[in-house]
């Protein structure tokens, strides 16, 4: 799903050059659960940035869903974000003034699909993720829990090759980050292809595979022999 | 995403803080609003000046002897011979001779009543607003046998007779040192203004065939024209035609320069000059304020597109392009000139009508503000293109801002 060959970022801040990474090579198969991991500084969120066709690289390859992407730019990569890529942020990044079905349908409403077709895949997405009920609240209405699975039923609306969450649970008490883990793993069951940065080692247990990042390159890379299994119910009785 | 999805969410974004949306329209609802006004007044004056003048005849000129030259001798005096040569004139409707003298009438309450007696032809009643009320007004007879027909107006009916349906009757004439009996063969209509009573200012008159008038003239007098009125086919035409005529009666009489032709025409467009200057001056400082009402667009979707900093960051997260979030800004700030130009066509065309009652009050007149079809559609228009015009920097710098960062802006 995700071939990235020598990755490699440079940032030039005036005279100052930062190499934020130093030729990282990844490979990320379909159905995969990958955490990231690392200290802030360590090249983890350039690198999500640049799987997310968000930012470009200085050299390297990148081949995501068998397409060469090290080259595209402007409308292409818009275009890529918006089909192959689906994002949960920190911070959920909901549009305050939409309605969360609303801001569901924001991604097929950029990717061209009618508007009743929209409705529906929303609806769906908003089922997926428990919030069903809570079509029509705004943002401001909703928990922190609640705001973030909106964002992932955004994330999964267009069928996206792979979702990129960043650290999705940062912002959440440790009960809303189960919830949020139980749905990524659910997703995972059924086919998604999921990469996650996080720092929280109990979180990063969940995922099937770690990755850390130190100075701009991966220093381990290994799977999880015994991923937790996330249960809200269980988590309760705890 | 379709324009009308843009269209709606755009409307949604700007509605949502209408406090900032309603003063950053006023400058062009006031811009917009003092040109309709402008416009409806300027329009409304000039189409009721050219109905006014449709009353008197906008296609009249008259045509006369300078006799206040020197030199002035009797070959030069306007004749019949003039009045066929101009009649004769392709761009000529019809053309009839003006002559005129005084007398006094008697009043049923015992006065007198000061009147002009007017000498013409048929040909006359083409040019002013006559409308009869009974009987008919002079013809070829009367001036063929120069019988003593008369047409008088109604008030003068109503004061002589006390009744106003008096084709048939007889009055008396006086003159200074005679008087005459005339034959009534129409009533012309008067305003309902007009039929009160009659004042010592009052002045009647009397229209009469040219040919019975010259007998109440001195001898010197006889056969002379004092002036003609004449009808323009073709009012585009009408400075040629002028200068064509005079051009004709001084060769006829062999001199130059005696002769003037007055238009109405040439009133109507001295006016219509005042008018449109006036016009183009408000539209003007009006212009000045769309200017200002523009940058005030500008200043505000800057500020917005900076708050919106990371909104802009999500979509394009999301997918959209940058002409996605250029169109969007720009729409929004179309929406922005657009409404507030709507509201000012609104506000200005009822100040219009406002102005136009105190205007029809003020001077006992009909007047009616005019909004054109055309004016609206220019104001449609010009406000779409200070919102473009003033939408596309800003609009430009949110499409450009990169992704990375918006998400990061706090």
């Amino acid at each position: 799903m995700i071939k990235a060959n020598g990755i490699r970022k440079i940032y030039k801040n005036g005279k100052i050059e930062v190499e934020a990474l130093k030729g990282v090579d990844l490979l990320v198969e379909k159905g995969e659960f990958v955490s990231i991991m690392g200290a802030s500084g360590s090249g983890k969120s350039t690198m999500m940035n640049i799987l997310g066709c968000l930012d470009t690289m200085t050299s390297g390859k990148y081949f995501l869903d068998g397409e060469d992407i090290s080259k595209t730019s402007g409308n292409k990569l818009a275009y890529i974000r918006n089909k192959k890529i689906g994002f949960v942020f920190q911070s959920f990044n909901l549009l305050p003034k939409l309605t969360a079905i609303q801001n569901v349908e924001l991604p097929m409403i950029y990717g061209g699909v009618k508007p009743k077709e929209r409705h529906e895949k929303a609806l769906e997405a908003m089922k997926k993720v428990g919030l069903a009920e809570r079509i029509n609240h705004k943002p401001n209405e909703m928990s922190g829990g609640q705001r973030q699975r909106v964002a992932i039923a955004r994330s999964l609306v267009n069928d996206p090759a792979i979702i990129l969450a960043d650290e999705p649970t940062g912002n959440l008490d440790s009960k809303s980050s189960v919830e949020i883990i139980e749905i990524f793993q659910k997703l995972n069951f059924d086919g998604a292809t999921i990469v996650m940065v996080t720092h929280e080692p109990d979180i990063a247990a969940y995922t099937k595979r770690i990755v850390k990042f130190t100075d701009g390159i991966i220093i381990s890379d290994e799977p999880v022999k015994n991923p937790l299994i996330a249960e809200v119910s269980r988590y309760e009785h705890n | 995403m379709n324009i009308i999805e843009q269209i709606t969410s755009a409307f949604t974004n700007v509605f949502s803080n209408k406090m900032r949306t309603f003063l950053t329209m006023l400058g062009i609802i006031i811009g917009i609003s003092s040109v309709i006004m402008i416009t409806s007044i300027g329009i409304g004056i000039k189409s009721m000046m050219d109905s006014e003048f449709d009353k008197l005849g906008s296609n009249l000129i008259v045509i006369y002897l300078k006799s206040w030259m020197n030199n002035v001798k009797d070959k030069d005096y306007l004749t019949d011979e003039d009045l066929e040569l101009i009649k004769n004139h392709p761009n000529i409707e019809y053309a009839a001779p003006y002559i005129s003298t005084s007398a006094e009438v008697d009043l049923r309450n015992q006065s007198k009543l000061y009147c002009s007696i007017t000498g013409t032809t048929k040909e006359y009643k083409n040019q002013g607003n006559f409308e009869l009320k009974y009987g008919r007004f002079l013809n070829d007879a009367d001036n063929i046998g120069g019988t003593k027909a008369a047409v008088i107006s109604e008030w003068m009916a109503k004061a002589m007779f006390g009744y106003t349906n008096v084709t048939g009757k007889t009055f008396k004439v006086d003159f200074d040192d005679y008087s005459d009996t005339l034959t009534i063969v129409g009533v012309l209509k008067s305003n309902e203004d007009d039929m009160g009573f009659v004042s010592t200012y009052s002045s009647g008159e009397i229209f009469m065939p040219i040919k019975k008038v010259y007998d109440y003239k001195d001898e010197d007098d006889k056969d002379i024209i004092d002036n003609i009125y004449a009808g323009v086919k073709d009012t585009s035409k009408l400075t040629q035609t002028n200068k064509e005529i005079l051009r004709l009666l001084e060769v006829k009489h062999n001199n130059s320069d005696y002769y003037a032709i007055e238009s109405y025409m040439d009133q109507v467009k001295l006016i219509t000059k005042v008018i449109n200057g006036i016009t183009a001056f408000i539209g003007f400082v009006a212009a000045i304020s769309l200017l200002v009402g523009g940058i005030g667009v500008m200043n505000i979707m800057l500020v917005t597109v900076t708050e919106r900093t990371r909104e802009i960051g999500i979509r394009k997260s999301l997918g959209a392009t940058n002409s996605n979030i250029r169109t969007q800004f720009l729409i929004e700030a179309v929406i922005l000139s657009l409404t507030g130009g709507i509201i000012g066509v609104i506000i200005g065309y009822l100040s219009s009508i406002g102005i136009g009652l105190i205007i029809s009050a003020a001077a006992d007149i009909q007047f009616t503000p005019v909004l054109s079809i055309f004016i609206i559609t220019l104001v449609v228009i010009i406000s779409s293109s200070i919102g473009i015009i003033f939408g596309v920097y800003p609009a430009a710098k949110a499409a450009k801002l990169d992704p990375i960062e918006a998400l990061r802006y706090e």
